[in-house]
């Protein structure tokens, strides 16, 4: 870059900010964080499993304290590896009854699970004896404002296998996104999978298809090369009783094209869905996909079967980025009209 | 005529083109009376629901928006769905006629118009197999008994746009009265019989207007429910009129057609009344004004008359699309032609203008 600055005038940096201007406004839907609390400090600590300690209740005073961010082994615990727990509490922030509030917790080494109140808001890694870390990802979490209370506790259950451990570096706070759909229903996750322009017929076995990881293109996940149709499935249950607006299903943006049904029912599709859609909509893969759910199919107790076809003309294929999950209406104008005022 | 000098014409040319243009739009607003101005500011909400068509809902927190725009413009970048319109207003002045023109201008993608929570007007397919009817001007034909006098009137809009603009875009916006239509001895507006290869729109079975079989008349009839029709269409109307003895031959009008037409009249074909047709600049058959001579021979004086009209559109919007329509004098006739004609007449004294400067 600074080679590059040195060859360009002032035309060229003009260029590139208007070319970053662009850049925001296309991603219109990009996450916009803002710290409103620090987090870092003094933590309750302790070695150790126990699930009772995710409890608000549980009495800590007897623990350690320990410096969050940091690695145990520079806190006393050296040569320590195995399961430890961190528990630290916070006042509900003010006026945040709308928001959508984000725990950063930063480099975790390796695994976490995440409690508020006693309630888990997420997990990353898998502790054994499936093992597999997630050391090097920066821990962000939704944390439901309706798991807040005036006093709140937050815990953290941390699994190290070897060398350094604990909740090693980062920023750590509590965060809000502006730009953030306050999604009712996360669908983030481990979707099924099948390619083929008639994997949709086989519906009936999806629970034996591929896993893939919604959102992300399909060719990071086993499928490079592949160009054509494909169907993803994901199977919800939701309590009709405590659903009282109406449901929009997000599927964040999709390349190229797509056609959704929720237990067969046809709810959305791109244009006619065919691949001469692709070439009248050359920006659709760049659309965030939103379909209104008919309040008939959300009557029922049954579990919810929603099924996406996706075309891909070429190269990146699948739902590849963005919000995926269910948002009540309501949420959903909010989140637009808010939108609105900010610019 | 040299060169150079065809050069300089250019740019009268163009001048010529866009005063054509501003030309059509006065004469559009000679014969038309604005009773409501629906541009300017209106409710709006993304999302959907059926309950934001009635009259009184309260639509007091809802976002302000500027109609005519896109409302990408008006800051909803990126957003594309559902999304509804609202806006009340008042009528003081009575109102004779049975019908009024209600102009949305162009609407993107689709769109559902309610008057006191009535569906008066669809266009387009919803979701999950979106129609688009964007390049459809939205011209609704309402019944006058729909309006309330000197109490708050709502017009609430439904719109789902599939992709870029969204919204109700361009064009003219409200309440208009065709004051030619004043000027017919008996309407011929409302129902016609109407046959077309093509399944009416499931979004217009709804429509307070919509009735098996029929058509309203004057109106695209991508808006009326046949959004994919292009081709053929027939019309049809039986009516009773006591044509006069003293033998004088009648005018029927049948406003403006898109694009080609042929009439019959007791099955027989009628011809245009006087050749309104060559002006000396063209003309285009879906603008040019339509009035066909009665013969009196043909008229059934004791019962009942029948008009066919077979309508050829050759893509784009189609149909018998604007009034006046209904029979009057070939007095009444003449009039018209001549207001016409001098509207022309002031498009050539225009150009005229251009060049003794």
């Amino acid at each position: 870059m600074g080679d590059m600055n040195k060859h360009m005038g002032s035309f060229g940096r003009v260029f590139l900010v208007v070319a970053g201007l662009l850049l925001a406004i296309s991603n219109g839907l990009a996450q916009d964080y803002q710290k409103i609390m620090d987090l870092n400090g003094s933590w309750k600590f302790s070695i150790g499993d126990n699930q009772s300690w995710a409890s608000p209740n549980h009495d800590d005073s007897n623990w350690e304290s320990i410096t969050v961010p940091s690695a145990w082994e520079n806190r006393g615990f050296n040569g320590y590896d195995g399961y430890a727990w961190y528990r630290t509490r916070f006042y509900k922030p003010k006026n945040i009854n709308k928001q959508n509030l984000f725990l950063q917790l930063g480099n975790i080494d390796d695994v976490d699970e995440v409690f508020i109140n006693g309630k888990r808001i997420g997990k990353s890694g898998s502790f054994p004896p499936h093992f597999s870390t997630a050391y090097n990802s920066n821990r962000i979490y939704s944390v439901p404002v309706e798991y807040l209370e005036e006093k709140n506790i937050i815990a953290v259950r941390v699994y190290d296998d070897i060398g350094e451990g604990g909740i090693i570096r980062g920023e750590i706070s509590l965060l809000v996104d502006r730009s953030a759909l306050p999604l009712y229903i996360n669908l983030k996750g481990t979707w099924k999978f099948k390619t083929g322009k008639y994997a949709h017929e086989d519906i009936a076995n999806f629970k034996d298809w591929d896993d893939i990881i919604v959102p992300g293109f399909w060719e990071n996940q086993g499928y490079k090369n592949y160009d054509g149709y494909a169907c993803y499935a994901y199977e919800l249950q939701i309590d009709s009783d405590i659903i009282t607006d109406k449901m929009i299903l997000l599927l964040g943006r999709i390349d190229d094209i797509d056609q959704v049904f929720i237990n067969g029912v046809l709810i959305g599709q791109s244009g006619p869905f065919k691949p001469s859609t692709v070439d009248k909509r050359s920006d659709c893969y760049r659309q965030n996909r939103a379909y209104h759910i008919p309040e008939s199919l959300l009557k029922s107790d049954e579990p919810l079967l929603i099924t996406v076809r996706v075309y891909d003309r070429s190269q990146g294929g699948g739902i590849y980025k963005g919000s995926v999950g269910l948002i009540s209406q309501s949420n959903y104008i909010d989140y637009w009209h808010k939108s609105r005022k900010r610019r | 005529m040299n060169t150079k000098s065809n050069v300089h014409l250019a740019p009268y040319l163009i001048i010529l083109a866009v005063s054509f243009l501003f030309q059509l739009k006065d004469a559009h607003a000679e014969r038309v009376k604005t009773l409501v101005n629906l541009r300017g500011n209106w409710k709006f909400s993304v999302g959907d629901d059926m309950a934001w068509a009635e009259k009184d809902y309260d639509d007091s927190n809802w976002e302000n928006i500027l109609v005519p725009k896109s409302w990408e413009s008006n800051g909803f970048e990126n957003y594309n769905g559902f999304a509804w319109y609202r806006k009340s207003f008042k009528i003081n002045e009575a109102l004779s006629q049975k019908f009024l023109y209600l102009n949305m201008g162009y609407i993107d993608d689709v769109d559902e118009v309610y008057i006191n929570g009535k569906l008066v007007g669809a266009s387009g397919n919803f979701p999950p197999l979106v129609e688009t009817a964007y390049q459809i001007p939205r011209v609704y034909m309402i019944p006058t008994s729909l309006l309330l006098r000197n109490k708050k009137n709502t017009i609430a809009v439904r719109v789902y746009d599939e992709f870029n603009d969204g919204g109700i875009l361009t064009g003219k916006i409200g309440l208009y009265i065709d004051t030619d239509q004043e000027k017919m001895e008996i309407d011929l507006r409302g129902y016609w019989d109407f046959e077309s290869g093509s399944q009416v729109d499931k979004g217009n079975l709804n429509c307070i207007t919509y009735r098996e079989g029929k058509i309203l008349v004057p109106g695209f009839w991508e808006a009326l429910g046949y959004n994919g029709l292009d081709g053929q269409a027939k019309y049809a109307k039986e009516f009773e009129y006591p044509f006069p003895k003293n033998n004088s031959s009648k005018c029927l009008f049948l406003g403006v057609i898109d694009d080609l037409d042929e009439v019959y009249f007791n099955g027989w074909k009628l011809e245009w009344y006087r050749s309104i047709r060559s002006n000396e600049y063209g003309y285009s058959n879906h603008l040019t004004y339509r009035i066909y001579k009665i013969p009196s021979y043909l008229a059934n004086r004791d019962g009942r008359n029948r008009i066919e009209v077979i309508v050829t559109d050759k893509g784009g919007p189609g149909g018998i699309y604007r009034g006046p329509i209904g029979i009057a004098s070939i007095e009444t006739a003449n009039k018209i032609l001549l207001r016409i004609k001098n509207e022309n007449k002031s498009i050539s004294q225009r150009f005229f203008d251009l060049f003794a400067d």
